[in-house]
């Protein structure tokens, strides 16, 4: 009769990598995804979490607001003119009726009297208007 | 498998040295790895396209089109392993790499400097943590100690410090060799290239010990 000799002991196998993958529904993603709102990370400048912004990959942070993206095609360059008060009176009159700015008003002027003004050159692009 | 990050508020404190290493033990290991380089200057993105037993270790940059959530994502599905190297600073990436993390790594050398980053980086680890309400693995790794048998005294005070403040550090340290600086230049790596030596067991010993912190979590914890 032959005996075999006990065999010495074995760590278990702990191997992490055995493991699956991160499924794409893990419910990590969805807060690394909050974490990255420009409010957030604003909240997170002001607590002191973030004190370097990372160019790369907070675009929605640094980027302009939609709306305030200028369409205009020429640079825009000053112009100083004078004339009689009461057409100033009048222009002043229609913006306030209308909201059509002054620069507007002489701009639309000048379309009709034949002279190129674009349509993308019209806008008024203070804070708020469109 | 995991999603590892490396973090340090402080710069140059070895994060993508570490990185790099990462990424080879675990290709020397056949096991299917990718990388996220967070790193503006893309160290370890130029450190994979240059050693050629890395040409097939896909490393993600982000763009203004994909967020690093969605990025990391993508790599998770398909790889086991995705490898984060963040910047040397609290930016807006380092709290979502920490939300998507298994396991966070915090490089320290041994200055105070160091230290104060390493703390600061332990204690957004632990608020993330809260915030993700899961279990995230953690270790502070020594970095550029002395390789040899003599353990300056800087190296057990402040092992000895960061234990005080609740931080666990590895009983492994990355020691303090040439080999590491000249990995780009030789396109030579110890963990892929010279296994047997001393430099190769080094890291090896940090890595088997940064897997075992990863076995700790509970297993619905490290999907």
């Amino acid at each position: 009769m032959t005996t075999t000799r006990r065999p010495g002991l074995q760590p278990p196998v702990i191997d992490p990598a055995a493991r699956a993958r991160v499924a794409p529904d893990d419910p990590r993603f969805a807060l690394a995804e909050s974490l990255e709102r420009p409010e957030v990370i604003r909240e997170a400048v002001a607590a002191g979490r973030v004190r370097a912004i990372n160019t790369e990959t907070a675009t929605g942070l640094l980027a302009p607001p939609q709306g305030r993206v200028s369409r205009r095609t020429a640079p825009e360059v000053a112009l100083s003119t004078k004339v009689p008060d009461y057409v100033l009176r009048q222009l002043r009159r229609r913006y306030a009726e209308s909201g059509v700015t002054i620069r507007n008003q002489i701009l639309f002027a000048l379309r009709l009297a034949g002279i190129e003004v674009r349509n993308e050159d019209i806008t008024d692009e203070r804070k708020g208007r469109k | 498998m995991a999603i590892i990050t490396f973090a340090q508020m402080k710069g140059g404190s070895g994060k993508t040295t570490l990185a790099k290493c990462m990424v080879a033990e675990f290709v020397a290991r056949g096991r299917s790895v990718a990388a996220m380089d967070l790193d503006p200057n893309r160290p370890l993105g130029r450190f994979v396209a240059c050693i050629p037993e890395l040409a097939g270790v896909e490393v993600a940059v982000p763009d203004s089109e994909r967020r690093v959530s969605v990025v990391v994502r993508d790599l998770a599905a398909r790889h086991d392993t995705v490898v984060i190297d963040l910047m040397g600073a609290a930016t807006n990436d380092t709290q979502v790499a920490m939300a998507l993390s298994d396991l966070v790594i915090v490089p320290s050398q041994m200055s105070e400097d160091d230290f104060r980053g390493g703390i600061e980086t332990w204690r957004q680890i632990e608020e993330a943590e809260a915030v993700a309400r899961r279990p995230i693995a953690r270790g502070v790794v020594m970095v550029r100690t002395s390789a040899g048998a003599i353990r300056p005294r800087v190296e057990g005070f402040l092992r000895e410090a960061y234990e005080k403040a609740g931080v666990r550090v590895l009983a492994a340290s990355f020691g303090e060799r040439t080999v590491w600086k000249e990995m780009n230049y030789a396109h030579w790596v110890p963990p892929l290239h010279d296994r047997d030596s001393h430099a190769a067991q080094n890291f090896a010993a940090i890595f088997d010990e940064l897997l075992g912190l990863l076995a700790e979590l509970p297993a619905d914890a490290a999907a």
